[in-house]
């Protein structure tokens, strides 16, 4: 697993200083404007960019291939391909929380959403990673596509609604803050492993 | 005492259009196995499903007496693996690929792998996907014998590259055959390179090995000749597996044993027995459909 984590770092170095810039970018532009939900709507959408640059990193040079004549298990292959997903959902959730508290002055707001910040990127991977292992990067990219655009349209929406989402959340965390931030821990936790099972089945029965 | 550090028995496979299989044998520790066969005839394949990369529809493979599927990911260290590709990422630098092997293999010794480096002229800072297919080849090979293989599978690994590279690879699958426990499988178009270094030929055409012997009975086994087409007439028609016609008569690969006496017969090289026992099986199949219909 640190093998992977290891290659997929250095061979995608100028990728990750790439995002790195955008973060910045994005981190003086939203400051400046007090646009301030980017920042974790930012690391919800990066997983995806970096998912999509190591599979295709790895197609090009046939790397399963390689990995899979070392010690490398096919288990250890697919969890390493959640693990962008999972740092980045650490990143939204700290963000989310911060902004929202800041904001809201609300614990059981702030606690709620950055849960939800926290389950997007990981549920998203958790959709997109089974089908690049199954199509490879350039057929599955269809469905990378499409949960882009889904999160597009999540972002428009709640653009549009952030208030009446908001009073639907402050709802739900009056009911019992607790157990609603456990059940979006509890979903993010079985699709993650559905997932992750899901991708460690294709790959042991994928052929290289 | 384990004899053999592979053994296949009843294994196939089958894809649209070709079938592999079934196939039965084994490569005996100590030895290089040289597998030959034309293009397409299944080497790539075998060599994939040893290393559990393609699902045999039937059969078994024991490495080292454990089946593969049930023991890998360990039974990795003691394997080193060369495809004609080396499929390492293109955007590591060849020391960043070292330190990935180190954190992979349990055996990993980092200091043959610099000694190799060093030794094949590898530039420490060059990307893999700027080296040249020799250099890459170094590579992998350089891996490949520094985690403590006790096992070398290649596939193709010597093609395209000039010669004074292939035998410099080969001078160094020599050496490691030194150690009494280490064994080589090497699939190679170029058979001049098996004729130097192999123990043994298995042949593989169209999906079925059609022998695996000593390479030296091999050579003593089969004969080459010329002769006019009145002298074939009253040959042993066993005694011929191959032949190429021209303008005074034939060009006959033979098995020497049923052979007459006072022939003058010369030694072919491998590539001359494979050629001579493609056409020939290309001829039994074109006579046997012409039978048929």
């Amino acid at each position: 697993m640190k093998a992977l984590l290891y290659k997929d770092l250095v061979s995608g170095k100028s990728t990750y200083l790439l995002a790195l810039v955008i973060m910045l970018f994005v981190a003086f532009y939203v400051t400046s404007n007090g646009a301030m939900i980017l920042i974790p709507i930012l690391f919800v959408f990066m997983p995806m960019l970096l998912n999509t640059v190591s599979f295709r990193n790895e197609s090009t040079s046939d790397f399963p291939k390689f990995a899979f004549t070392t010690p490398i298990t096919r288990e250890d292959y697919v969890k390493s391909k959640y693990s962008v997903a999972i740092l980045f959902g650490i990143m939204a959730l700290i963000s989310g929380f911060i902004l929202f508290y800041h904001e809201y002055e609300s614990l059981n707001l702030a606690l709620i959403i950055g849960a939800a910040f926290f389950a997007l990127p990981i549920i998203i991977s958790a959709i997109q990673i089974p089908f690049i292992l199954k199509f490879n990067e350039e057929k599955g990219g269809i469905i990378v596509v499409a949960t882009n655009f889904l999160i597009f349209a999540l972002a428009h929406f709640m653009g549009d609604s952030l208030g009446r989402l908001i009073i639907l959340i402050q709802k739900l965390s009056y009911l019992n803050v607790y157990l609603t931030a456990g059940v979006i821990f509890a979903i993010t936790i079985i699709v993650f492993t559905v997932s992750k099972n899901i991708g460690v089945a294709i790959t042991k029965r994928k052929e290289y | 005492m384990l004899n053999n550090a592979i053994e296949i028995q009843s294994l196939t496979k089958n894809y649209p259009g070709f079938s592999l299989g079934p196939l039965n044998f084994d490569v005996p520790i100590g030895c290089m196995v040289g597998y030959i066969g034309e293009n397409g005839s299944g080497k790539s394949t075998t060599l994939k499903a040893i290393l559990g990369l393609i699902h045999p529809d039937s059969g078994e493979i024991k490495i080292f007496g454990k089946n593969i599927k049930e023991h890998e990911p360990t039974i990795m260290n003691r394997i080193g693996v060369v495809f004609d590709n080396s499929s390492i990422p293109d955007e590591m630098k060849v020391k960043e690929v070292g330190k990935f092997c180190k954190l992979t293999f349990d055996t990993w010794e980092e200091v043959t792998f610099h000694d190799y480096v060093t030794r094949f002229k590898l530039p420490g800072e060059r990307k893999v996907k700027t080296l040249s297919r020799g250099m890459k080849m170094k590579l992998s090979l350089s891996i490949a014998l520094s985690h403590q293989a006790e096992l070398l599978i290649l596939d193709e690994a010597t093609s395209g590259l000039d010669p004074v590279v292939r035998d410099e690879i080969l001078d160094i699958l020599l050496d490691f055959l030194q150690e009494e426990t280490h064994t080589v499988l090497i699939s190679s178009d170029i058979l001049s390179d098996l004729e130097k270094a192999a123990d043994y030929i298995a042949f593989l055409h169209n999906g079925k090995i059609l022998f695996m012997e000593e390479k030296d009975l091999l050579v003593e086994r089969y004969a080459l000749c010329s002769l006019d087409h009145e002298t074939i007439q009253n040959l042993n028609p066993d005694a011929i597996v191959g032949r190429r016609k021209h303008a005074f008569g034939q060009d006959l690969l033979v098995l020497r044993e049923l052979m007459p006496t006072g022939i003058k017969m010369s030694k072919p090289s491998i590539e001359d027995i494979m050629v001579y026992i493609i056409k020939g099986e290309e001829k039994k199949e074109e006579e046997n459909e012409s039978i048929a219909l």
